[in-house]
């Protein structure tokens, strides 16, 4: 049993700091994306869903190499922990929290951003009071999704964590330490977790996304907007 | 020279154009034209919704209450919490504005409902009475066709309403109508926008009785307060304002249907509606007979408007108009200074706007 129970619960609070990690900027980002124009949006946009297509061995490379001696040695006390599963697992799970967010900003009518400043609102109480709750459970989609991809993260972690029993050693690793070792009563075990988990975390942000039409039910409203051009 | 409104404008937009200039002082500012022109774009040019492509758009800066036809209702928030919005931004309205708002518009049975719950018709007096509301101390209310799609007693309670924040003073206002009577009750100016091959501009801005002379409004509104309402015609005697000590004022017979005795009426008469004859008819079926007479004479294409001063009515009542063609005129020997009668029918006077005081707007009329 403990062997299904401990990757669990690493791989659990891998995915809940990873997800805190990356909450407030990845909605911050993708408010800034779905609501501004600037210069370099484009770029900004690029780089952050690049985790998104490429290899996650290739990121986990890059974290290696970003983190370690060998390469700019920014922190390289995290490789090999806990921490640094969870900082690729963060990684790897921003570009869908941007993403998701950015759509669910997109569903929120401007106009009524609008009506907030003009009724006197200060551009903090038109995001407090307007925009965040009416896209909250596009919000929350997103937050439980970046939450299911960190759940399952495997090529960044297995380069910048390794699998350290008992530290790093998530669903993911150890369902592939299991494989390797051939113990495969134990990898279907924990295949078993992990799925349940998983389809756990895609119904609820499914519920979610799937509620937010009726969020955005205001929107029709804006269909008969008869003499507006 | 500076003005209230200076708007000197264009913007172009998805092969649309409009042209926008308006030096005004006028306090009450309407919009007049067919729907689709681009009233709506040019209300959110004066926004600042919509940055202009050339030119500047300056009002008074202020608070600023827009009943867009949208809505724009926070479907999160309650009925009563849209209400208080501007309150909860720091600008609290009048005292005592709000109930009679939620009175006037029948809002008291909405307030705990959720706001993406209204109907069509529910939401636009929600919309309409948070504009009042945020414009309510001296601020600037902006109102996207504001009596479309609401009822015809609705529609002259709310239009009651908004004359009484004028005559109160309570805020400035920059209306959108393709209604001519709507913007001749409220509108100190107006200014009518043509449009033709997707360019749209507009004409010069003038008192709404001459600009929207040919737009279907009404040449005669009187303001007055019901008298009694008789039972068998289900019609009643308005004594219109404007009487001075000494002065009785006149009695007009008007529909009385909905009313109630003490209501402040608004009511519009076509000049077509208006008939003069030298003589006095007699027994005639209309109810409005009164005599007059003519103070001007003005050619108005193949028609000659006649200003007629009702006898008994004080000299700073408006004149009654109507239309007669020249050759009526010349036959007659119609003239200033002529002695005449003027002849309307009940059913020719429309009673545009009541403002009751503190009466329920039952229809309680026999």
């Amino acid at each position: 049993m403990g062997e299904v129970l401990e990757p669990l619960l690493i791989s659990l609070r891998v995915a809940l700091v990873a997800t805190a990690l990356v909450g407030v900027p990845g909605i911050y980002l993708g408010w800034l994306l779905s609501r501004k124009r600037f210069f370099g949006r484009a770029i900004l946009d690029g780089i952050v869903q690049l985790p998104l297509v490429l290899p996650a061995v290739a990121v986990g490379y890059f974290l290696l190499w970003s983190l370690g001696k060998a390469g700019l040695g920014l922190a390289p006390s995290l490789l090999f922990t806990w921490k640094g599963a969870t900082l690729a697992a963060a990684i790897m799970a921003l570009p869908l929290v941007v993403r998701m967010a950015k759509l669910a900003f997109d569903g929120v009518d401007p106009r009524l951003e609008s009506m907030g400043r003009s009724l006197g609102f200060s551009p903090w109480q038109v995001i407090w009071r307007v925009t965040l709750p009416l896209a909250r459970r596009g919000i929350g989609a997103a937050l439980i999704l970046g939450f299911g991809r960190a759940l399952g993260e495997f090529g960044a972690t297995i380069i910048v964590a390794g699998m350290v029993p008992g530290e790093t050693g998530t669903l993911a690793l150890a369902i592939f330490e299991n494989i390797q070792l051939g113990h495969s009563d134990q990898a279907f075990a924990l295949v078993a977790v992990a799925s349940a988990v998983s389809f756990l975390a895609v119904a609820i942000s499914g519920h979610l996304m799937g509620d937010s039409n009726g969020g955005s039910r205001n929107r029709g409203a804006s269909r008969d907007r008869g003499g507006a051009q | 020279m500076s003005t209230r409104v200076d708007i000197d404008a264009s913007l172009e937009r998805d092969g649309f154009h409009l042209d926008w200039k308006l030096q005004s002082d006028a306090k009450w500012l309407g919009l007049f034209g067919a729907s689709g022109g681009g009233k709506t774009t040019a209300l959110e040019l004066a926004l600042g919704w919509l940055r202009p492509t050339r030119g500047h758009v300056r009002l008074p800066r202020g608070a600023v209450g827009y009943g867009p036809q949208d809505l724009l209702l926070f479907p999160h928030w309650t009925v009563e919490a849209n209400l208080l919005a501007p309150g909860r931004a720091g600008r609290t309205p009048k005292p005592g504005l709000l109930e009679r708002v939620v009175e006037a518009f029948e809002l008291g049975p909405l307030m705990t409902r959720g706001a993406g719950q209204l109907s069509g018709g529910e939401g636009r007096r929600v919309a309409l009475a948070r504009a009042i509301l945020a414009a309510s101390g001296g601020g600037l209310l902006v109102l996207d066709e504001p009596l479309s799609s609401l009822d015809r007693e609705r529609k002259r309670r709310v239009l009651g309403l908004l004359i009484e924040l004028k005559n109160e003073g309570l805020c400035t206002a920059l209306i959108v109508s393709h209604s001519a009577a709507d913007l001749q009750m409220l509108c100190d100016e107006v200014q009518v926008l043509e449009t033709s091959g997707g360019r749209s501009s507009f004409g010069s801005a003038g008192p709404p009785v001459d600009v929207l002379a040919d737009a279907g409004g009404f040449e005669n509104i009187l303001t007055g307060v019901l008298t009694s309402i008789h039972g068998d015609s289900g019609s009643c005697t308005v004594l219109t304002q404007h009487a001075t000590a000494g002065d009785s004022g006149l009695e007009v017979t008007i529909p009385g249907r909905g009313l109630v005795t003490g209501d402040q009426v608004v009511i519009g008469l076509r000049a077509d509606d208006v008939l003069v004859t030298l003589d006095h008819p007699g027994r005639v079926s209309a109810r409005n007979v009164l005599g007059g007479k003519v103070v001007g004479v003005h050619p108005l294409s193949s028609y000659r408007t006649l200003e007629i001063r009702a006898d008994g009515a004080a000299s700073s009542a408006p004149c009654f108009r109507t239309h007669i063609t020249k050759g009526a005129l010349d036959d007659l020997g119609i003239g200033v200074g002529t002695p005449l009668f003027l002849m309307f029918k009940t059913r020719s006077v429309e009673v545009l706007a009541v403002t009751s005081q503190g009466a329920p707007f039952a229809d309680g009329a026999p």
